[in-house]
């Protein structure tokens, strides 16, 4: 269950551990959400999610509060997933990184593999989009996949919400006209969550 | 639909993020009115079965570790700055052994039972650097508990933790905050909560 209450503003997570704990259980379990829809390895995953949050608290600074914490942290998420804040990690130095694998037991690991299981429609449904160009693409399965609004996915994306619904019209265009469709993707109709 | 947690995970990345975060910085915050309690709001729930559970958490393996034990709380300190509180459940007759064992660990503390009309604390505002003075852990199927880093609670304050038994759904929740006085006065507000399940 999320927190509730005032949401924790992500540009004092990394002045005080109480701020970093609240923004963390409020959005630890989205985050490992968002990953395992990404990969399907549990000490990927483990490794994924440390690193999520390792770089929000290195990014805490990037927050301009003109958006939903959760789109700039999926935004973070999805440059770990994509290897860009990778070369800035090993940057750091060894003394700053954090193995997230080693963190795990095996009960843990049982969890991780049983959500990877449960999130196996959703990684098919992104392979069923590895068609389409790669901006209508990122809009389509942040919505789709991620069941982000259109707002937040152009927030996580760093575009306007106009250019949004633009790529996500040419998206549902692209997919209605693609008979060869391996998986039934069911493509929200309206543009203006 | 209901996912697994990774529980141990859960905590222990916290702990490692945690542990490398810099003490506390102030930052400015708006003005209060005298009246409005600056209680720090971290409250934590658990939403389990109500339950006596008979189990100590926090077991001694470190020779370093202090600590002390009933079946309601466990009071552990160690490193001659934190102490660890882990609560199952608490009553009245709880509240004198746990405040003692608090200030034997070198914590100035006030525990307290919330009632109608004193649900959490009102007093003298305090410090902002002693809002690194408590971290919340993560709630178990054994209890609730926090974290204190005695050094980081200001000179001549005291530490205040307002359990409360009776929100909806929630076995306890804690609420804290530092005054100025080893005798604060009482709010009928709850504090903000973070809840989990």
């Amino acid at each position: 269950m999320p927190a509730v209450g005032r949401p924790p503003d992500p540009r004092r997570i990394d002045r005080d551990a109480a701020s970093f704990t609240a923004f963390y259980l409020a959005h630890f379990d989205g985050v490992l959400r968002f990953v395992t829809r990404r990969v399907d390895d549990p000490h990927t995953a483990a490794d994924l999610t440390a690193d999520v949050f390792l770089n929000a608290l290195d990014h805490a600074a990037s927050y301009r509060g003109d958006g939903a914490a959760r789109a700039w942290l999926y935004g973070i998420a999805r440059n770990v997933i994509s290897g860009e804040y990778r070369r800035a990690t090993r940057e750091r130095g060894a003394a700053n990184q954090l193995s997230g694998r080693q963190l795990l037991n095996a009960d843990d690991t049982a969890a991780l593999d049983e959500r990877i299981d449960a999130e196996r429609a959703a990684r098919q449904l992104r392979e069923g989009l590895a068609h389409l160009p790669p901006t209508e693409r990122d809009v389509i399965e942040l919505i789709v996949v991620d069941q982000l609004t259109v707002t937040e996915a152009a927030h996580v994306l760093g575009i306007r919400p106009a250019t949004a619904r633009v790529r996500l019209f040419r998206a549902r265009r692209a997919l209605r006209g693609n008979p060869q469709q391996p998986h039934p993707i069911a493509v929200p109709t309206g543009g203006n969550r | 639909m209901s996912m697994p947690t990774p529980v141990h995970f859960r905590q222990s990345l916290l702990d490692a993020l945690t542990a490398d975060l810099p003490a506390g910085k102030p930052t400015p915050t708006p003005a209060r009115s005298a009246r409005t309690p600056r209680r720090i709001a971290l409250g934590i729930g658990v939403a389990v079965a109500a339950g006596v559970i008979a189990a100590t958490l926090l077991p001694t393996t470190d020779d370093h570790r202090l600590s002390t034990s009933t079946a309601a709380w466990a009071v552990s300190s160690r490193d001659g700055n934190l102490v660890d509180v882990q609560m199952h459940y608490i009553d009245d007759n709880d509240l004198p052994g746990l405040q003692r064992a608090l200030r034997a660990a070198g914590v100035p503390a006030v525990v307290r039972l919330a009632r109608s009309g004193c649900v959490s604390f009102d007093g003298a505002a305090v410090s902002k650097a002693g809002k690194d003075a408590f971290v919340p852990r993560l709630p178990t199927k054994d209890g609730v508990g926090f974290q204190i880093r005695r050094n980081a609670i200001p000179r001549g304050t005291t530490l205040g933790v307002m359990v409360d038994r009776d929100l909806p759904g929630v076995r306890l929740a804690l609420s804290f905050g530092l005054f100025t006085t080893d005798n604060p006065g009482c709010s009928p507000d709850r504090p903000t909560l973070i809840r989990h399940s």
